[in-house]
């Protein structure tokens, strides 16, 4: 249908020509509009505090303490299931979070602008690895260590950020393909490239030593430290490409460890939901897939934009890691993401498949014809809340959201 | 979405002889062992790409599954450009 292809050729023009940079990092409360106190803004689609999964409810408890609103996780929890809290998706606040990713007032955020169209985007930092409030930990060192992030590291950042005038993130994330990043479950290239570029900054305006060796020392032992900006650019290069009538690409691909949800351009901000799949991959010394949660998080914005399982021609490793077998099937996941996608961008391109670029704008046409669904990878959070990370793996999106948002999609054309 | 390829020439309503009933040495066999392949490939473009790259003629037929049996989506496909 031409208005479908049209449309289609107008949103891929408005992703690639997105142009994120990281321009400060923000206490919530001041960057997001309309969170407010009591409010927990969290992964995935809608979803009440009942169905929510363990890590997901862990990770509540924990926040509700951190933001004062309950003494300990026993009242924090009664609290949450009192009614007393709001529940939004990230999404619905030009936001996202890895795993559990919730957002609230007193957290801070990175704040990437897309200058090419002047909207932002927002996502916290990310905790490091081992045991965090993403995957569900909500004990003391979990909590302290986000007191340190919101009231230290943040007003360094941002110190830094305006010293520079801001950092441009396409460029990294280009630079970062060639080295064998795909910015999903890897980011070790992404995250050295943003060191370099953050340490003379913070050396020029951070005047107390010990605090600085903290910080980047912080920084320079988290090889994911890009993940979260590699989100926020994700949701800042893809909302624009919303809204556009006739258009029949996936602006949102996101998970809250229950359900999976779609947002389709053509339909807004409506969501296309379906029970979450278990990935499948590799487990840390002493868990297995018995301590898996469903998948979760709003990572899959990585994914959306072209990066994390459709890029994993470019990160070999990560296949091993992932347990999704070696580099030719890394080349083969690429390759099959190309099957539903209407468009390669020319500004991330992989050495692998001879400068190919990234398979871009996922049809939901022809993930509904071929049965090709997204690849995506993924952390494994273990069912039970506090615990953490278990594991690395692929999930697949589940092919009846994009069914669903095909039926929905005709029905806004007139077509039935 | 780029329009359907469609496959031009002769259709071939017979089946084709079993290996039963066309023992190899028959002149068809022969004739096919030494003149060039003549390919056709259904499906993933990639393998027809390959061929092509060796030098091969081949003659795409683009084609999938439909989408799980299911009529209404493949109908809705088709009137969406799927």
């Amino acid at each position: 249908m031409e208005q479908i292809e049209t449309a289609n050729r107008q949103a891929l023009e408005r992703i690639l020509a997105g142009e994120p940079v990281l321009v400060d990092v923000l206490p919530a409360a001041q960057a997001i509009a309309g969170l407010e106190e009591r409010t927990i803004l969290h992964a995935g689609p809608p979803i009440e505090w009942e169905r929510m999964c363990g890590p997901l409810r862990g990770a509540v408890a924990g926040i509700c303490v951190f933001e004062g609103w309950a003494a300990d996780l026993a009242a924090a929890e009664e609290l949450a299931g009192s009614g007393e809290i709001a529940f939004h998706p990230n999404h619905h606040f030009d936001a996202v979070g890895p795993m559990t990713g919730l957002t609230t007032r007193g957290q801070a955020v990175l704040v990437v602008e897309n200058r090419a169209f002047g909207n932002r985007a927002y996502c916290t930092l990310n905790e490091g690895l081992g045991k965090v409030m993403r995957f569900g930990g909500n004990d003391a060192e979990v909590l302290e260590r986000l007191r340190w992030i919101s009231g230290t590291l943040a007003p360094a950042l941002s110190a830094a950020l305006r010293h520079l005038g801001g950092i441009d993130l396409k460029q990294i994330v280009a630079r970062g393909l060639s080295m064998g990043d795909e910015m999903h479950q890897r980011n070790v290239a992404c995250s050295s490239l943003m060191l370099r570029q953050l340490a003379p900054a913070l050396a020029a305006t951070c005047h107390d030593s010990a605090l600085l060796e903290r910080i980047l020392a912080f920084i320079a032992g988290n090889d994911q430290f890009f993940l979260n900006l590699a989100m926020a650019l994700g949701k800042a290069v893809m909302d624009p490409v919303g809204g556009i009538a006739g258009c029949s690409l996936v602006t949102a691909m996101t998970r809250n460890g229950t359900d999976f949800g779609i947002r389709v351009s053509a339909t807004g901000g409506r969501w296309f939901t379906a029970p979450v799949e278990m990935p499948e991959g590799l487990y840390f010394p002493g868990f297995s897939a018995a301590d898996a949660n469903p998948d979760l998080g709003d990572s899959t914005i990585v994914e959306t934009v072209g990066l994390g399982g459709f890029a994993m021609a470019a990160a070999p490793a990560v296949a091993g890691f992932v347990g999704a077998g070696g580099s030719q099937d890394a080349l083969n996941y690429t390759r099959s993401m190309g099957e539903i996608t209407c468009g390669q961008n020319p500004h991330w391109t992989i050495p692998a498949l001879d400068f190919a670029g990234v398979p871009t704008g996922i049809d939901i046409r022809r993930v509904v014809e071929s049965g090709i669904v997204p690849v995506i990878n993924t952390g494994i959070a273990h069912r039970e809340p506090g615990i953490g990370q278990v594991g690395a793996g692929i999930v697949r999106a589940p092919l009846a959201c994009f069914e669903e948002a095909l039926v929905a999609l005709g029905e806004s054309l007139g077509v039935a | 979405m780029p329009p359907k390829k469609t496959v031009g020439g002769e259709s071939t309503s017979q089946p084709a002889p079993s290996a039963e009933h066309k023992p190899a040495g028959e002149p068809g066999v022969s004739s096919l062992l030494a003149a060039p392949p003549r390919v056709v490939n259904v499906g993933l473009e990639g393998f027809a790409d390959d061929l092509r790259g060796q030098g091969v003629s081949v003659i795409q037929l683009d084609w999938a599954p439909p989408p799980a049996g299911d009529a209404k989506l493949a109908s809705l496909l088709a009137k969406l450009g799927g």
